[in-house]
């Protein structure tokens, strides 16, 4: 526990930013030196362009960028590095699978299957593909607690399913989806599985192998890492059969007029100058929640989690959507003050430093499905205390008594 | 310190005027945010010379799209539908009197896109 409270010192935002309680961590996390350190460190020592220069620094600067695919690989479990693709985020991911198997296999009639609390970044390009091939969308629906149960998944289940895009934690709710029952039963019936994890690989370990998705999306941004760096993972099998995403340099092994031959895994789908010093820096994020460990992140986390909710709920204004307890739960909290307007909240919070989320956090079916078209979201990371959620309820009182 | 939470907005907030409905409106429309939930009842009463005799605008929504319907009716009393015509984001602006952040815009703004939906149905009549 004790080495949680000094991590705060280690990002330093914290140091620019005197008394900032930062709850917004679904939307992007704070980065700690040692990332930062990285990315610099990258063009300061190494940089170049890889894979094709024959000079040392070359040879530097592409191991770098392997090593860093080879530590994603390990960090999820991945058989092989040739199943991870380095893509800017993890909309850019889920898009490549969309647009590349989805184009090839999916056809008039087929069906597709997401649920209603996806992030708009899982739930419309499958729109769209299934629009684009007069496939058909069905959505699952979530229970009264926010979570998609396997009998709400087999409800939509057919023959004529195709695919089941699915996020692994919910944005808006937090809620961890039992995804190896869901994926059992989705995988009897031949459906292919995607996952969107871009709020859960920084919460809790992943195994690709166990879950057997057949994708898997993250971004870096979410878990300490960069912007401008995504993860697709993805069976090795299936990326032999993709075509590739976006055609250039770097994807071909020989271009004639006519046509083109492709390069192998995974640079095929790895098109033009891939973000280098973003994917090394993602390394070291891993290196860093390694070295925190999953054990201890997620009992810290769940420890604030927990004490979050409970403070919360006692403030008689406050409405919780979702579980009220944390079981099967990481990191998030959504909710709203009685009769205010989660925008005001959110402006007025932030008159007293604190940062949260207030709107539809890009899950608009999510709202609906809820009753509400907007609340506030509060989301945890390692160098978030239980002092931020005591600055927070004191903020949340302040809210209330310049609108009531 | 309220921040951009000056008095007179929450004012207009708490006490939002010309929000109770007319008698036989000229025209009357909802309009809503669905991306926030904000939603706007506009009424107008011209006589006949088409000056605004009488105006509601009923809110349900934050403090911004609130104030702002409730300072857009004040000016809107007693002008005509010619003055009215002119009004845009800058009149709404110079009403709020704060610089406005990008992410409450559209809150800000909700009233006068109401308002001219308003102006282009009585184009239509």
């Amino acid at each position: 526990m004790d080495k949680f409270l000094k991590i705060k010192k280690q990002f330093p935002i914290f140091n620019n930013q005197k008394g900032l309680v930062y709850l917004d961590n679904a939307a992007t996390t704070q980065k700690p030196q040692v990332v930062l350190d990285a990315g610099q460190d990258f063009y300061e020592r190494f940089n170049s362009n890889i894979h094709r220069g024959i000079y040392g620094l070359s040879e530097l600067a592409t191991e770098k960028y392997e090593q860093a695919r080879w530590k994603t690989a390990k960090f999820i479990k991945a058989a092989d590095a040739q199943e991870i693709i380095f893509t800017k985020n993890a909309t850019e991911a889920i898009n490549l699978v969309a647009y590349t198997w989805g184009e090839k296999n999916i056809r008039a009639g087929d069906e597709i299957l997401v649920s209603v609390a996806e992030h708009h970044s899982n739930f419309v390009p499958w729109q769209q593909l299934a629009w684009r091939k007069r496939a058909v969308l069905k959505i699952i629906s979530v229970d009264n607690n926010g979570f998609v149960t396997k009998e709400n998944m087999i409800k939509q289940l057919s023959d004529k399913t195709k695919l089941l895009a699915i996020c692994h934690v919910s944005n808006a709710l937090g809620t961890v989806m039992p995804l190896k029952e869901i994926i059992g039963a989705a995988k009897k019936s031949g459906v292919r599985v995607l996952i969107d994890a871009a709020q859960s690989v920084v919460h809790l370990p992943i195994n690709v192998c166990k879950l057997d998705c057949d994708w898997l999306a993250f971004s870096g941004h979410k878990m300490y890492g960069p912007t401008g760096i995504g993860v697709l993972y993805g069976k090795k099998e299936l990326f032999m059969d993709m075509p590739p995403f976006m055609f250039g340099g770097g994807m071909i092994k020989e271009v004639r007029l006519e046509e083109t031959d492709w390069a192998d895994l995974p640079q095929k789908f790895e098109g033009g100058t891939p973000p280098i010093a973003e994917a090394v820096a993602l390394g070291a994020a891993i290196d860093f929640i390694e070295k925190l460990g999953f054990d201890g992140i997620e009992k810290y986390e769940d420890d604030l989690l927990s004490y979050g909710l409970s403070k919360l709920s006692a403030m008689k204004e406050v409405i919780i959507y979702g579980p009220k307890n944390c079981r099967n739960c990481k990191g998030i909290i959504s909710f709203n003050l009685k009769n205010i307007h989660s925008h005001d909240v959110a402006t007025l919070v932030n008159d007293k430093d604190v940062a949260l989320r207030a709107g539809y956090h890009c899950a608009q079916p999510l709202m609906r499905a809820l009753g509400t078209s907007a609340t506030c979201r509060i989301s945890f990371s390692v160098y978030n205390s239980r002092e931020d959620i005591d600055r927070l309820i004191v903020a949340l009182e302040y809210a209330l008594s310049v609108l009531k | 310190m309220n921040g951009i939470y000056r008095d007179y907005l929450l004012d207009h907030y708490k006490n939002p005027r010309n929000s109770e409905k007319l008698n036989n409106p000229d025209i009357s429309l909802d309009n809503s945010n669905p991306l926030c939930g904000d939603k706007v009842h506009l009424e107008l009463k011209f006589d006949k010379q088409f000056k605004v005799i009488g105006v509601a605008f009923a809110v349900s929504g934050c403090v911004m799209s609130t104030a702002s319907a409730s300072l857009l009716s004040e000016a809107i009393k007693g002008k005509s539908k010619s003055d009215i015509e002119k009004f845009n984001q800058k009149t709404v602006f110079d009403l709020i009197g704060i610089k406005v952040s990008p992410g409450r815009l559209d809150c800000v703004l909700l009233p006068l896109k109401v308002l001219y939906l308003a102006l282009e149905r009585i184009k239509q009549k």
